[in-house]
């Protein structure tokens, strides 16, 4: 997200123009969206999470300091909002979606799969991590968030993002491995 | 290096997140160990397949839905911590029950109220006080119409006196129907007022009179009955109805006057004046239907019993 954008838009709004915030909502619904969406693994809650964080945005952008990222700011907004969701709902470690397996060669299984199948097969792994797993990996790989970034977003110092990421990609690849042999 | 260090430098590399002597000492252990090669080839596999998982799209009324439930009142100070006293709640809860990480999180209740929209919450933000309030306005309007009521009650009974001039068709054909005995006829209420002459004109005069008079006063006390009904009850129950009405709007107007007035005298006028121009229509034709049946009744006989005196003197 090009950064001297969203400042310019808050700032829009701050002066009282709707418009910039309406742009701000559209800019971020996705990537807002797909946050809750690894953090929930349920579309509707996604769907309420994304809602609830840009009211929090409108009620709150006073609270925005602009010396950091707009960005950072409000995803970090999206996840505590989805682990609010998660727990009151108390399906932290429930799945909902079953991993995909699929047939291939099991000497080369990956070089055997097409990529929709393989990014199946990975989106059923992530899915079946842990909360903590699912929201470092896809801040990093999905929102693209850099170390300082997930630092921020999630209130964690680098190191504890580094150690976290890679926890969470070793576990990923275990899973992966095993999906391979069956 | 161990094989933790290793993937753990292989990691920040593929991140970009390496330092450049960090990644100039990947790239001379690749350059002698196969193995790590073959790691790392992995890795980034994954790496590159993570990359290709498509993202989901929001569902398209999502920026609607959003955009709809901003508060179009929703100002901004400019200045930071200063939004609404809500705002300010929320947000100090928040900081509050945080944990230092995602799954370390304060645990208890809800720590928050989340917005309008959300499926699972009632947002209703009515309190106590605001209840209690529309107890007593509701209160209030129902003792005032049962007043109002009351007193229409007591002011329109079914008597004679005040329900001269009302009517209704309902009973209309029900009202009592003179009899021969309620038909006093000047000549049969003794002999003062015709005095009886045997094979006299007088006699048949007066027996004509009786029966003449008897038959007209029946059928024009029906008639006139019916008509004077009929005729008082349109024009009774117009009237009532929209004094009545008037008159309890107003009424109903005053006494809910808390935001409340021009609904219930709308309501309070509709309904009183149709509950009144019908009460008063019915016991005014009843009383007026009786009234005329017995005043022309009589009338009738009278003029008949004369006429029919007179016709028979002269024939004979």
């Amino acid at each position: 997200m090009d950064d001297d954008a969203d400042r310019a838009l808050v700032e829009r709004f701050r002066n009282g123009d709707r418009e910039a915030f309406t742009d701000l909502v559209v800019r971020y619904q996705r990537p807002i969206y797909n946050a809750a969406c690894w953090v929930l693994r349920s579309v509707e809650d996604a769907q309420d999470v994304a809602q609830i964080v840009f009211m929090r945005v409108a009620e709150r952008l006073d609270e925005y300091d602009g010396q950091h990222k707009f960005f950072s700011w409000i995803y970090r907004i999206a996840v505590n909002e989805s682990l609010n969701l998660q727990r009151r709902h108390g399906r932290e470690e429930a799945l909902d979606d079953d991993v995909d397996i699929a047939d291939g060669d099991h000497a080369n299984p990956e070089s055997q799969l097409s990529q929709a199948q393989l990014s199946r097969r990975i989106r059923g792994a992530i899915m079946s991590l842990s909360t903590n797993d699912r929201v470092v990996l896809s801040l990093r790989h999905f929102s693209e968030c850099s170390y300082e970034e997930i630092a921020q977003i999630l209130d964690l110092d680098e190191k504890t993002v580094k150690s976290r990421l890679f926890e969470a990609r070793h576990r990923l690849r275990g899973l992966l491995a095993e999906l391979h042999q069956h | 290096m161990n094989e933790r260090e290793r993937a753990r430098l292989m990691d920040a590399v593929l991140d970009g997140e390496a330092t450049p002597s960090e990644a100039r000492e990947l790239d001379r252990l690749l350059a002698i160990d196969p193995a790590a090669r073959t790691e790392f080839e992995q890795l980034k596999k994954v790496f590159d397949a993570l990359r290709e998982v498509p993202q989901a799209f929001p569902p398209e009324g999502l920026v609607a839905a959003v955009l709809a439930n901003i508060p179009q009142n929703l100002v901004l100070h400019g200045t930071r911590n200063q939004l609404s006293s809500r705002s300010r709640v929320l947000g100090s809860v928040r900081k509050e029950a945080r944990g230092t990480s995602p799954g370390k999180s304060v645990k208890g209740p809800p720590v928050h109220q989340p917005g309008p929209f959300l499926r699972e919450w009632n947002m209703n933000e009515s309190n106590g006080s605001s209840r209690r309030r529309n107890v007593w306005v509701g209160s209030s309007i129902a003792i005032a119409a049962a007043l109002v009521a009351l007193a229409y009650t007591i002011d329109f009974p079914p008597g004679a006196q005040n329900a001269v001039g009302t009517i209704v068709p309902a009973q209309r054909f029900k009202a009592a129907q003179p009899a021969m005995d309620d038909v006093k006829a000047v000549g049969q209420s003794g002999s003062q007022s015709v005095p009886l002459q045997a094979g006299s004109a007088a006699n048949a005069a007066t027996n004509n009179a009786v029966v003449s008079g008897t038959t007209n006063a029946v059928t024009s006390g029906t008639t006139n009955a019916v008509d004077n009904a009929s005729t008082n009850a349109v024009v009774n129950a117009s009237t009532n109805a929209v004094v009545n009405g008037t008159t309890n709007a107003v009424n109903a107007g005053a006494t809910n006057a808390v935001g409340n007035a021009s609904m219930n005298a709308v309501g309070n006028a509709s309904t009183n004046a149709v509950a009144n121009g019908t009460t008063n229509a019915i016991n005014s034709s009843v009383s007026n239907a009786s009234t005329n049946a017995v005043s022309n009744s009589a009338s009738n006989a009278t003029t008949n019993a004369i006429n029919g005196s007179s016709n028979n003197a002269v024939r004979q």
